[in-house]
C-alpha cells in the first residue's frame, strides 16, 4: 500500500531584521525642530528621538543641517546671532530652551567635541583641566591629575603627550589635537556626548581608539556622532539618522538601515549612487 | 539595477558579478538538459561530456567567489549593493550544486546503458525535466530583473515538481515489486530522479535569494513536507 500525507507550502513574506526602530527609552527628544539662519531654512521639523546610552549617528550630504542640528542639542546655535531655532527639544524630560535653564549646566550635561579641532591656546594640561575646574569636578591637585590622565588616556593621546603636558595645546598635529579635545569634552563626565566628525583627521590606529572609546562612553553616556564615513556610522552607532536638504529622511536601527534601507534617498546615499 | 554609482568601476564589478552568475545558470541548464538527452536516448558519448563540462561551473563558482571577496574588501558594500553581492555568493553555489546533480545523472546514465528499462520512464522523466528547466530559466529571468514577483511564482512551480517526482517514486516502486531483477536499474532511476527534484530545490533557493535582494526580507516556507515521497510506505 502507498500512502502519502496531505502537504501544504505556505508562502509569507517575514523581515528578519524587524525589530521596532528605537526601542530604546530617549534621553532626549526632539520635535518639530526647524532652524534658520538669517531667514535661509536649514532644518525643516525634523522628529527625532536620541536613546539613552545608545549611540545614535547623524549621516547626510555636506551642508544637509548636520551640525546645525547637533549644535540644537546643547544650545550652541544661541551663539549665532542669525539663527533662529524653533520647535521643542527636551533632556530628560525638560525643555532645554525653557527660560529657567542654566546654559552652562546644560552644557556641562551635554558636552561636544566639534567639527574642527579647537584647542584653547593653553597648555596641553589646562585644555584637559579647564572643564573639571570651572565645575568643581576635583578636590584636590592629586585629583585633577588622575582627570586629566584618564581623559587623555581614554582619548588615546597620553602615551603621545605625557613628557610635555605643560607644551601648547596647538603645538600637536591636527589629529593629535582632534583627540585632545575629545579629552576636554568627556573630562567633565557629560550625559550626553555630541561628536562632529571625531575622526575627519585621524589616522586608522586612532580612529580604531575612539570608536573603541565610544563603545565604552555609551554604557554611561549617551553619544550622538555625525560622520562622513558610511562605514564609521555602521561600526559605531546603534541607530543612524539620515538627513538630506534640512529635512530628517529616515531613521533607525543601524543593522536595517545598511543592510535594507526604506527610503530610496537613503539607498542612494548610502551605496554612493546619484541621488 | 537602480540609478548608477558615482564609481563606475563600482557599477562594472557588479554587473560582472551578474553576467557571471547569468552564464553560470545558462551552463547549469544545459548541462541539465543534456544530461536527460543522454539518458533518454542512451547517448553515452554526451554523458560523458557532461561530465567532463562540469568542471567550467566550478570554475565559475570560484570566481564569483574571488571577485565578491574582492568588493567586500574594496568597498564595503551597503544595503542593496551588499544584498545582492551576498545574493550572488549563494546563488552561485546553488548552481554549481545543479551543475553536480546534472553530472551525476550522467554518471548514472553512462551506468544505466548498459541495463533496459529506462525507455519506460521516457515521457515522465523529460516532463519532470521541462518543468524543472522552467523553474531555473524564470529564476534567472527574475535574478536579471530583479523580479520579486517573479521569484514567487518559481516557488509555487516547485510544489509541482515535488508531485511528479512522487508519483514517479511510485511508478518506480511498483516496476520493482514487479520483477526484482530490475531493482539495481531502477536504483539508479531513482536517484536520478531525486536529482532531477533537488534541482527544483536549488531553483526555489535562488528564487529566495532573489526576493530577498529585492525587497530585503526573507520568504519563510513550509518546506519539510513539500517532498511527499518522504512519507510513502510499502507494506
Ligand atoms: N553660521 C551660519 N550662518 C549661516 N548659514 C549657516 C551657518 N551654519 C550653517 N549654515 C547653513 O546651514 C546649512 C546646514 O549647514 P550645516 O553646517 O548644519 O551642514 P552639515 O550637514 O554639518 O555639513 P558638513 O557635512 O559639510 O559639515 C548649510 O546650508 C549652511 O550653509
Ligand atoms: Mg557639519
Amino acid at each position: 500500500m502507498v500512502e502519502i500525507m496531505d502537504t501544504y507550502i505556505e508562502i509569507k513574506s517575514v523581515n528578519v531584521m524587524a525589530t521596532t526602530d528605537n526601542p530604546t527609552p530617549p534621553k532626549m527628544t526632539t520635535k518639530n525642530v526647524s532652524v534658520s539662519y538669517d531667514n535661509n531654512r536649514a532644518l525643516k521639523n525634523v522628529h527625532l528621538n536620541i536613546a539613552e546610552n545608545r549611540v545614535t549617528a547623524l549621516i547626510g550630504p555636506s551642508g544637509c543641517g548636520k551640525t546645525t542640528y547637533l549644535r540644537c542639542l546643547n544650545r550652541m546655535n544661541d551663539l549665532i546671532a542669525t539663527c533662529k531655532v524653533e520647535g521643542e527639544i527636551k533632556l530628560g524630560g525638560h525643555d532645554i530652551y525653557a527660560r529657567d535653564v542654566d546654559v552652562e549646566v546644560l552644557r556641562r550635561r551635554i558636552g561636544m567635541v566639534f567639527q574642527k579641532a579647537n584647542p584653547f591656546p593653553k597648555s596641553i594640561f589646562d585644555n584637559v583641566a579647564y572643564g573639571p575646574r570651572i565645575h568643581g569636578l576635583a578636590n584636590s591637585k592629586e585629583e585633577l591629575d588622575a582627570i586629566v590622565q584618564k581623559s587623555l588616556r581614554r582619548a588615546g593621546l597620553l602615551d603621545e603627550v605625557e613628557n610635555r603636558l605643560n607644551a601648547s595645546g596647538t603645538s600637536l598635529s591636527g589629529g593629535q589635537q582632534q583627540r585632545l579635545c575629545i579629552a576636554r569634552a568627556i573630562a567633565i563626565e557629560p550625559e550626553v556626548i555630541l561628536m562632529d566628525e571625531p575622526c575627519s583627521a585621524l589616522d586608522p590606529i586612532a580612529t580604531a581608539k575612539i570608536e573603541e572609546l565610544i563603545n565604552e562612553l555609551k554604557e554611561r553616556y549617551t553619544i550622538v556622532i555625525v560622520t562622513h564615513s558610511m562605514q564609521q556610522a555602521a561600526r559605531v552607532s546603534d541607530y543612524t539618522a539620515y538627513f538630506h536638504l534640512g529635512e530628517l529622511v529616515e531613521q533607525g536601527e543601524t543593522n536595517r538601515i545598511f543592510t535594507a534601507p526604506k527610503n530610496s534617498k537613503t539607498e542612494a546615499y548610502i551605496t554612493g549612487r546619484i541621488g | 539595477m537602480p540609478k548608477e554609482h558615482i564609481v563606475q568601476a563600482y557599477d562594472a564589478e557588479l554587473g560582472n558579478l551578474e553576467k557571471m552568475i547569468v552564464e553560470m545558470g545558462e551552463r547549469a541548464r544545459l548541462q541539465l538538459d543534456q544530461s536527460i538527452t543522454s539518458l533518454v536516448e542512451h547517448d553515452v558519448a554526451l554523458a560523458r561530456t557532461v561530465v567532463a563540462d562540469d568542471i567550467f561551473i566550478d570554475q565559475l563558482e570560484l570566481e564569483v567567489a574571488t571577485r565578491a571577496t574582492q568588493i567586500f574588501a574594496l568597498r564595503q558594500p551597503v544595503a542593496d549593493d551588499l544584498r545582492s553581492i551576498v545574493a550572488a555568493l549563494k546563488i552561485s553555489s546553488d548552481l554549481e550544486r545543479i551543475g553536480d546533480h546534472a553530472k551525476n545523472i550522467s554518471k548514472r546514465t553512462i551506468t544505466l546503458t548498459k541495463m533496459p528499462l529506462v525507455s519506460e520512464f521516457g515521457n515522465s522523466l523529460r516532463r519532470i525535466h521541462a518543468l524543472v528547466d522552467n523553474m531555473i530559466h524564470d529564476v534567472l529571468e527574475a535574478y536579471r530583473g530583479r523580479d520579486a514577483k517573479k521569484a514567487l511564482a518559481v516557488l509555487a512551480q516547485d510544489t509541482e515538481v515535488d508531485k511528479i517526482y512522487t508519483s514517479l517514486f511510485r511508478e518506480i516502486l511498483t516496476y520493482m515489486m514487479e520483477d526484482p531483477k530490475n531493482i539495481t536499474a531502477l536504483t539508479h532511476l531513482l536517484f536520478i530522479a531525486k536529482n532531477i527534484e533537488r534541482i527544483g530545490d536549488h531553483a526555489t533557493n535562488i528564487a529566495e535569494q532573489v526576493y530577498y535582494v529585492k525587497t530585503g526580507h526573507y520568504i519563510e516556507r513550509d518546506r519539510e513536507k513539500a517532498d511527499q515521497a518522504i512519507s510513502i510506505i510499502i507494506e
